[in-house]
């Protein structure tokens, strides 16, 4: 019984599409420019990132170099999520120079250099991290977004950042299986940092640390 | 990549656009995501030619593509401003109950499939539509064989539950 309820569905699934589908949207020159643009995108983060990593370093031997001689601890602005730039060049956001502001055309970046060259710093281990494979969208307000294939130990997933202007709704539902953290930005936006396991079981990666990505992101965004 | 290697990309895009086109409106139940969708696996996959070409079989490139098209169609779904929310309310699904009229009865499938949660649609859809063994769609959807076979079971009966009694209208004739 079960057997021939699985045939009939087989037969069901297979008339449930058009046998005349709609002329495809996209052709292979689309495909592969797409592809090639990614690609630069890819090496742009990549380089900046190195370079944000090493002004990284610079600014913390400079901050050491200031602390100790004026004999007072740098405070953390992951403490309270807010913006911490009033103490000099040294804590200024080392990745200054790339684009921090929203998209205004309502199309979000789906894999957006200058927000990943950020999640790198704040996440080192997901550097090298493949980009997942996601679709344009386009929506109110814009965004800005990342969506990483990591792994984390035995735990592989999706790792998303989002990035909503001011003024945009924010989602704070909490699906099971899911853990988020969220942080109000400096420019007064929302980013939310979600993990999510590849499998139904598996432990979801970099599940303690997404907080800490939030409040490492909010001032720079 | 090459030239020799933008052909073959394009021969093969060419042979499998349409299917896989096929399966991602049978995921997602439109069109244009569904062409979203194809073209971002289409893309990755150009992007990672040279190396899974390498392996010279084309079901290492079909699995490939599967693979990559399932994990943007699942996760867009778990996406903050497009998750799809599940509810106790089956929508006005089967509406199709004359057996003889083809296009609504592909309405009330696909009404159907988009009420299954997207990880037992994504097995419903490999395993009844693509034709895929149990191995086949987990390796597809990067889970076990066992969580499959539970995801099938629990699909089937979401399934059958969104297509009320309309699932006898819709069974093939004979």
């Amino acid at each position: 019984m079960g057997e021939q309820n699985d045939q009939d569905l087989t037969d069901m699934l297979r008339t449930a599409v058009p046998p005349a589908a709609p002329p495809a949207g996209f052709g292979v020159d689309d495909v592969v420019r797409a592809s090639k643009k990614a690609t630069a995108r890819r090496r742009s983060a990549i380089a900046g990132g190195a370079a944000a990593a090493v002004l990284v370093l610079g600014g913390i031997g400079v901050a050491v170099t200031v602390s100790n001689s004026a004999g007072e601890t740098a405070t953390s602005s992951a403490a309270g999520g807010a913006p911490n730039l009033e103490r000099g060049d040294a804590a200024a956001p080392p990745n200054a120079a790339a684009p921090t502001v929203p998209s205004d055309t309502g199309c979000v970046p789906m894999q957006d250099p200058a927000l990943r060259a950020l999640l790198d710093e704040a996440l080192p281990q997901v550097a090298n991290a493949r980009e997942a494979a996601v679709p344009m969208v386009c929506k109110q307000g814009g965004g800005r977004e990342v969506h990483l294939e990591v792994d984390d130990g035995p735990a592989h997933g999706l790792l998303t950042v989002v990035f909503t202007p001011a003024g945009e709704a924010v989602d704070d539902g909490q699906p099971v299986g899911w853990a988020r953290a969220g942080s109000p930005t400096a420019s007064g936006g929302y980013v939310t940092v979600t993990a999510v396991s590849d499998s139904d079981s598996g432990a979801i990666p970099f599940e303690s640390q997404l907080a800490m990505v939030a409040s490492a992101l909010a001032p720079r965004l | 990549m090459d030239t020799s290697a933008e052909q073959e990309f394009a021969e093969y895009f060419d042979a499998r656009r349409d299917t896989v086109r096929r399966t991602a409106f049978l995921m997602c139940g439109d069109w244009h995501r569904a062409d979203d969708h194809a073209q971002a696996a289409f893309v990755a996959l150009h992007r990672h030619w040279r190396r899974i070409r390498g392996r010279d079989d084309v079901r290492v490139l079909d699995a490939w593509v599967r693979r990559t098209l399932m994990r943007s169609v699942v996760d867009e779904s778990r996406r903050p401003w497009r998750r799809e929310r599940f509810t106790s309310e089956v929508p006005d699904a089967a509406p199709a109950r004359d057996a003889g009229d083809g296009i609504a009865t592909r309405e009330a499938l696909v009404t159907a499939l988009r009420s299954v949660p997207s990880r037992q649609r994504a097995v419903l859809v490999l395993r009844y539509f693509d034709d895929l063994d149990v191995a086949a769609t987990a390796e597809a959807l990067g889970c076990s064989e066992g969580t499959v076979k539970s995801q099938t079971s629990h699909g089937l009966a979401a399934l059958r539950a969104a297509l009320g009694d309309g699932i006898d209208d819709l069974r093939p004739a004979g």
